[in-house]
């Protein structure tokens, strides 16, 4: 009987350890079945955060400059862009658009898609791509890809770039009426933004101004190059008539006195024999510009800072602006103009260190109107008297020389149309 | 009797611990979809312009994400302003023409912007008496401009008046 008995608890414990072994059984795999499908969520949503953390870096990635001249007007014979159509160009008969070509550089590592340019001008309200007050133009230029050419439209052909592609060019048509840069104000601004398919805007001024910069051992130079101008030029009046003379200076800038701000002419006096009785303007060279007129007296200026330990005396100097092809014009440094005052190169002021002034340079030798495109100039300036901290001279033979760097100067060379380019 | 009852129990145990696993596992699926959603979201405001006369600011906005978005919210300078136009290509979103676009509705009810669409917005700046050298704006003032989508992600935008 005893037997009996505990063979049968035995059978029911057995019974009871397979239904808990069952219960447990589920519970694992219930709580496993939901611990893959939560894996399983979070898995998607993993990849989905590292395809965009991959679209985030490509953003990244993207590096867009605009190339000298930036903008040019297409003037184009017969007004057809190959696969967009016809109306461009200012040589048509009856052009419908004013076309421009703008040429940038994809110098990121990725692909970029312009999706679209927003041109943004500082004129007078109606002028150019200004915020006007018109309500056919109350809005900057929104130039859009467009299949076949229409106003405020670009051609979508042109609208990608490969990685590391340069000198990309692309054309976009705008209304005859709005015409880039605009003469008004004095000195044209438009503020082009590129925006790219990842959501990048990428910013330029044009026209650029010609910017110099330059470096030997003890001084640099840096800011935007002026230039003056007298003979055939009015340095007087140009830069403010207005109304451009002889071969479409259209320097109208605004005027204002040592020290002007920037992108405002500039007037110079107790220049002695130099210019005007005295004086001379100074304009900003807009890379659209002609800069050079053949017979005029060219003046240049740079701004140069003494970055060494010790004050030196910048008493002679020269200037030679080279550009494409074997043009070049040469120059001297007349003197410095210094706190305000000028001084002829003989009697040149002692710079301190961290001081600047402008070193101004005449050239007569010019004979070629307009400009075709400086690449680099090399000046040079200093004086006997210059000494580095050891009593020797700094530099060779005491003159400070270096390259001065024309950032990006590009002069479009037109024909003589007498119009403000 | 003791079988009967562990198996009740235990039927309870499977059927609560399955229906909290299933809770769990269901809002994790809402909730890294919903987080999916958001993060494939993008978009920006790549420019913004004024309009003095009209009083108006011009606010352009493209969806460069990977799923389309909806734009409940324009806020400026804190201000929650209502469109009182957006044109898309051209084409008013709103009744009207683009010329005459004006709001009927809005802009969150079908206002669902396609990937890699731009859209332009424009809004009224208030002639409010507060602050007073802001109604309409004066040159110089700063206008910091948040677009908000329904999925909770914002593009920022700080611009100083013409």
């Amino acid at each position: 009987m005893l037997t009996i008995l505990i063979l049968r608890l035995r059978r029911r414990r057995a019974i009871s350890t397979i239904i808990g072994g069952v219960i447990v059984l589920s519970l694992l795999l219930t709580a496993l079945a939901t611990v893959v499908f939560v894996s399983q969520q979070y898995d998607q949503y993993q990849q989905t955060a590292n395809k965009m953390t991959q679209l985030r870096n490509q953003q990244f990635s993207e590096n867009l400059v605009i190339n000298s001249p930036g903008l040019i007007v297409v003037n184009s014979t017969t007004g057809t862009i190959s696969g967009w159509g016809s109306g461009c160009g200012v040589s048509t008969a009856n052009p419908e658009y004013n076309c421009y070509d703008i040429t940038i550089s994809n110098l990121g590592t990725v692909g970029v898609l312009v999706t679209r340019i927003y041109i943004n001008s500082t004129g007078l309200p109606g002028s150019g791509c200004s915020h006007s007050t018109s309500s056919t133009n109350p809005q900057p230029c929104i130039i859009n890809p467009t299949p076949s050419i229409a106003p405020y439209g670009f051609n979508p052909a042109n609208e990608f770039l490969n990685p590391g592609e340069t000198n990309h060019t692309f054309v976009f048509a705008l209304p005859t009426g709005v015409a880039l840069p605009d003469p008004n104000p004095a000195y044209p601004q438009n503020a082009i933004i590129i925006a790219t398919s990842r959501g990048n805007a990428f910013t330029f001024q044009w026209p650029f101004q010609a910017s110099v910069f330059g470096q030997s051992q003890s001084a640099f130079s840096s800011g935007n190059m002026r230039v003056a101008y007298t003979g055939a030029k009015d340095s007087a009046n140009e830069p403010l008539g207005g109304t451009p003379t002889g071969n479409g200076f259209c320097h109208t800038e605004n005027l204002q006195s040592y020290p002007a701000g920037p992108g405002y002419a500039e007037k110079l006096t107790g220049l002695g024999t130099y210019g005007d009785s005295g004086v001379l303007y100074f304009v900003n060279p807009w890379l659209t510009n002609y800069i050079l007129e053949s017979g005029a007296t060219f003046y240049l200026y740079v701004i140069i800072v003494n970055t060494g330990l010790t004050s030196y005396t910048p008493s002679a100097g020269s200037l030679d602006l080279t550009w494409y092809g074997s043009n070049h014009i040469d120059g001297s440094l007349i003197g410095d103009y210094y706190n305000g005052a000028f001084y002829a190169a003989a009697s040149a002021p002692s710079i301190p260190p961290g001081a600047f002034y402008y070193a101004i340079f005449e050239s007569t030798e010019v004979t070629t109107t307009g400009m075709n495109g400086i690449t680099y100039s090399v000046m040079w300036w200093g004086g006997a008297s210059v000494t580095n901290g050891s009593g020797s001279n700094a530099e060779g033979n005491g003159y400070y020389s270096g390259t001065i760097l024309v950032s990006g100067l590009w002069i479009r060379y037109e024909a003589n149309s007498g119009s403000c380019a | 009797m003791m079988i009967g009852v562990t198996l009740s129990l235990g039927a309870i145990l499977v059927a609560w611990a399955g229906q909290s696993y299933g809770a769990f596992g269901g809002g994790s699926q809402v909730y890294f979809q919903q987080r999916g959603q958001a993060i494939q979201e993008s978009f920006v405001i790549e420019e913004v312009f004024f309009n003095k006369t009209a009083n108006q600011i011009y606010i352009f906005v493209r969806n460069v994400g990977t799923i389309n978005i909806n734009i409940v919210a324009i806020y400026v300078n804190g201000t929650s302003l209502t469109p009182v136009s957006m044109t898309h290509g051209g084409t008013c979103l709103f009744s009207g023409t683009p010329s005459t676009c004006s709001q009927t509705t809005a802009p969150t009810a079908s206002a669902i912007f396609g990937v890699g669409a731009g859209y332009e917005f424009a809004v009224t700046w208030p002639s409010c008496s507060y602050p007073p050298n802001y109604c309409p704006w004066n040159t110089g003032n700063i206008f910091y401009i948040v677009v908000t989508s329904l999925r909770g992600n914002q593009a920022a935008y700080t611009a100083r008046a013409p």
